[in-house]
């Protein structure tokens, strides 16, 4: 058989049981008959494109005729501005808490557009000055507004886990309207934030221009005192020596104590918090669920929580915050505007409610629908070979979408043969295309007698003459079926010797 | 008068002419000598009683021990300075008198025993410089010596040393009668000395060059008066005459130079009246103004150079002028948050100035100084008092909290 100057190889190689780790698969989504309406009775919302709740802010603002607590973390939105600003003119009084530009922590609100965010946020501050009392603190972060919070006949309170931004239309949020009592508590939450907690406020310095200047103490015979206040909150600052942690508490017992399956929803979460390790304690004993959205930065958290039997569905957006579970029998929710992180948690000026009316079913049919609806479901870890067509991995902030292949061919660069009886492999780089099987491909370049070779005349290789060129012998084969022979001529007497072919 | 209210010093300036004449003067100089004093105590003593004052009568009851040539000497010594002389008349051409020469006391005598100052006299060459200013009560201001001048005189033949000249046979400014017959200071170089002037000689030359000398009056509303003059960089303070004190009455003075620009001062309130318009913001807070005088004039004493009295009280014109003003100083003064209470006591503060003035005022009400600045500025934005009045009033948790 003649032997071919060049050969094909191929090689596959199986990955299917190579493993990748902190991905996201996709998860089958059920189909829901009636899909949820933005505003429930007017008493939840979510947030959503036609605008519900941003429209009932901004009508209930222009009934307002006392004054109006304003607390959010960031701001920009054109109507509610203008509603403000016109009843503002109206004379109501309008108070706001919130942090100023300096005081902005991508961390507590890592949106994809914070820069933009935080630049309309400062905007709105120096357009509304001295128009708008506003005092600001870093860790302002409670989002609520209470219209004539003071007058039983006209006040209307909401919480929400929204900013009043964009995010009123395009992330997953929710909102609930107040009773009296939780608007006199949280009134009392904003006093206090109001005269002791925050820190700088904002002043018109020019036109279109305000700064934060610091603020003196208020009147002594003021009682700014918020023991009486019966949500659970979170007020902790370096400026007061007041702290309370009761939603912190209010959170792990209701963890502790409640029964059934639990469901959190969770816009950032830290591994190694006390909330967070009682969550994964819970797995013992029952199902948790925990909804967040597809942040790398929770990624330690996700991996843990997975890995101790958390069931983490991902939602894009997700950025609302409850904690459902049971109690005595019942469904108890809790909506907070807290994150599972030490900045909502530990210090913070943050605020939960504990629904146990009609609010509380409609959030519940919220997050039955949110959880039906995730299209994603986290994994610790997967073998390449389990993976369905798409995954999510890692990116720089979030996660981002990666295609599992069937199957890729790859070319390889010749390999040249030095001597017929050694073939060597090619080099072959590591892909990062995630695929379960790859189909390498290369040519060997078969040894060729060099043209100088000095033929010895006084010596073979049995039947084949000997070549030597400086301190190289150089066995020849004219067909594939001298090789063998050749290969043991070279190992009985010649081992240093390349068996090539000839010309 | 507004109580605690201050009233300014009046401080008036002026610059007064100097005159200067050259003259040689008899004098006599003042000298320490005490046993010249005590005998002629003695000899006044002597002669009161009857009895004789003698070289004898000296050793033997005053100098007890000494020889009677002791006695001689020192009467010689009196007679010579011309403070004794003799009962029989001029004295001989003989050095010493006898012993029982009887002397009387001289006038001059008379007034060094009961001074118990002697003076030596002498004969000076001297620069007075004077002036005629009404605040001065001593026209005199200066007299100092001038040797170089003297010899000067002397050796060109000008005046005569031995020559006693009368000094009404000079004419004199009329300024320097003052001064003869006086104990004055005489300066020497950097020494002062007291002198009596006894006559002017020949040689008194009035000085072409005036100067000048600036002259300091301070009145203060504890009617203290200081007058003080400055010569050659040297400060000397003046003991005002009654003449001059009774016109530099500080309640007269004060009032009438207000009154010099047009201002209307209130005796009874010892401040000027002033319109709430006419004054700026730090005269509305302080209750104070400065006032500008151009030309103060002081009755009878002349004018001065234009002053500024610091810190005039001031008082509202009028009852309506007041309410503006305790309203202004209301609102000026919120300059942070405040409860209801804490405004009373704003205001009640506010308040003491007018009802020290005799002013029975009206406070607006927190509501009505909201109601005030509910309206947007032009800039935009609320008034700070709008926010420092109403966010107490919202953001506090109520008592039955």
């Amino acid at each position: 058989m003649t032997i071919e100057r060049y050969v094909i190889r191929n090689e596959e190689d199986d990955r299917t049981s190579e493993v990748i780790r902190d991905i996201w698969v996709s998860k089958k989504k059920s189909t829901r008959k009636k899909p949820i309406e933005e505003s429930m009775d007017d008493i939840v919302w979510i947030a959503g494109k036609e605008g519900e709740f941003h429209n009932r802010v901004v009508s209930s603002i222009g009934k307002s005729s006392d004054f109006i607590c304003f607390s959010t973390y960031l701001f920009g939105d054109e109507d509610i501005e203008e509603a403000l600003l016109e009843a503002s003119d109206r004379g109501v009084r309008v108070y706001m808490l919130c942090p100023s530009e300096g005081m902005l922590d991508r961390a507590m609100e890592d949106e994809d557009d914070f820069d933009e965010r935080a630049k309309e946020h400062t905007e709105f501050l120096d357009r509304v000055a001295d128009r708008v009392l506003i005092r600001s603190a870093q860790h302002l972060h409670s989002k609520f507004i209470l219209i004539d919070p003071m007058n039983p006949e006209s006040r209307e309170g909401f919480l929400s886990t929204a900013n009043f931004n964009r995010a009123l239309y395009n992330n997953l949020e929710l909102m609930v309207k107040l009773t009296d009592g939780e608007i006199e508590s949280l009134f009392k939450q904003f006093v206090h934030g109001f005269w002791e907690q925050a820190q700088t406020q904002h002043k018109k310095i020019g036109e279109g221009k305000g700064d934060f200047l610091p603020i003196s103490q208020p009147p002594s015979d003021l009682n700014t005192s918020m023991r009486s206040c019966d949500l659970p909150t979170t007020v902790k600052s370096d400026r007061s020596d007041y702290e309370n942690l009761s939603l912190r508490r209010e959170i792990l017992g209701f963890i502790g104590t409640s029964e059934g399956p639990l469901t959190i929803t969770t816009y950032g979460i830290d591994v190694d918090h006390e909330v967070t390790k009682s969550i994964i304690a819970q797995t013992e004993s029952r199902d948790v669920t925990v909804l967040v959205p597809l942040r790398t930065a929770n990624s330690q958290a996700y991996m843990r929580l997975c890995s101790a039997g958390v069931t983490l569905l991902g939602i894009d957006k997700l950025h609302a915050k409850v904690i459902a579970g049971e109690k005595n029998g019942e469904q108890a929710v809790l909506l907070m505007t807290a994150n599972l992180q030490p900045k909502g948690l530990d210090t913070g000026f943050e605020t939960g409610v504990i629904l146990k009316d009609e609010r509380k079913s409609k959030v519940l049919e919220i997050i039955g629908y949110w959880k039906e609806s995730a299209s994603w479901i986290y994994k610790e870890s997967l073998e390449i070979g389990n993976a369905t067509e798409e995954i999510l991995v890692a990116g720089e902030r979030r996660y981002v979408p990666e295609l599992i292949l069937e199957s890729v061919r790859e070319e390889l660069p010749d390999v040249q043969q030095i001597s017929l009886d050694n073939e060597p492999k090619p080099h072959r780089k590591k892909t990062k295309t995630l695929v379960k099987k790859v189909e390498y491909s290369w040519r060997v370049i078969r040894p060729v007698l060099p043209k100088d070779a000095q033929k010895l005349e006084e010596e073979s290789a049995g039947s084949r003459p000997l070549f030597r060129k400086g301190n190289q012998l150089f066995i020849t084969v004219s067909d594939e079926d001298e090789v063998p022979k050749a290969i043991r001529i070279k190992q009985s007497k010649y081992k240093g010797a390349r068996i090539v072919i000839a010309e | 008068m507004n109580k605690g209210t201050r009233l300014p010093e009046i401080h008036l300036k002026r610059k007064a002419v100097l005159y200067q004449v050259e003259a040689i003067a008899e004098i006599r100089r003042r000298i320490e000598r005490e046993e010249l004093i005590s005998l002629l105590r003695f000899g006044k003593e002597q002669i009161d009683d009857d009895k004789e004052f003698t070289p004898r009568s000296v050793i033997e009851e005053w100098l007890v021990g000494f020889p009677v040539s002791a006695g001689q000497r020192l009467l010689r010594r009196l007679e010579d300075l011309k403070l004794i002389q003799r009962e029989e008349g001029d004295r001989g051409i003989e050095f010493l008198p006898s012993a029982e020469t009887s002397y009387v006391l001289t006038e001059a005598g008379e007034r060094a025993e009961q001074s118990n100052a002697l003076f030596m006299p002498e004969r000076l060459a001297v620069v007075i410089r004077y002036t005629n200013d009404p605040l001065i009560p001593d026209k005199i201001v200066s007299v100092q010596t001038h040797t170089e001048r003297l010899k000067d005189l002397i050796v060109k033949g000008e005046s005569n040393w031995n020559q006693v000249i009368e000094y009404d046979s000079i004419d004199l400014p009329d300024e320097l009668n003052e001064i003869v017959g006086r104990e004055i200071e005489v300066y020497e170089g950097n020494r002062a000395g007291r002198v009596i002037i006894d006559s002017f000689g020949h040689r008194v030359i009035p000085s072409q060059a005036t100067s000048q000398i600036n002259v300091d009056l301070r009145l203060s509303p504890q009617n203290q008066l200081a007058l003080s003059i400055s010569i050659a960089s040297q400060i000397r303070d003046i003991v005002l005459s009654q003449d001059v004190e009774k016109h530099l009455g500080y309640g007269t003075v004060l009032p009438n130079l207000i009154r010099q620009t047009g201002q209307n001062w209130s005796d009874e309130k010892q401040a000027i009246h002033v319109s709430f318009s006419k004054v700026n913001d730090p005269q509305k807070k302080a209750f104070v103004m400065d006032v500008e005088i151009a030309t103060p004039e002081v009755q009878h004493l002349g004018s001065f150079e234009s002053c500024s009295l610091k810190e005039v009280p001031i008082t509202p014109r009028t009852t309506r002028d007041a309410q503006r003003w305790f309203e202004y100083l209301i609102v000026e003064g919120i300059t942070t948050y405040m409860t209801e209470p804490v405004y009373m006591q704003h205001v009640e503060k506010q308040r003491g100035p007018f009802t020290n003035l005799g002013y029975d005022l009206e406070a607006p009400s927190i509501q009505d100084l909201i109601d005030r600045f509910s309206n947007i500025q032009d800039d935009r934005t609320y008034h700070p008092v709008y926010w420092y009045l109403n966010t107490p009033r919202d953001l506090c948790i109520r008592k039955r909290d």
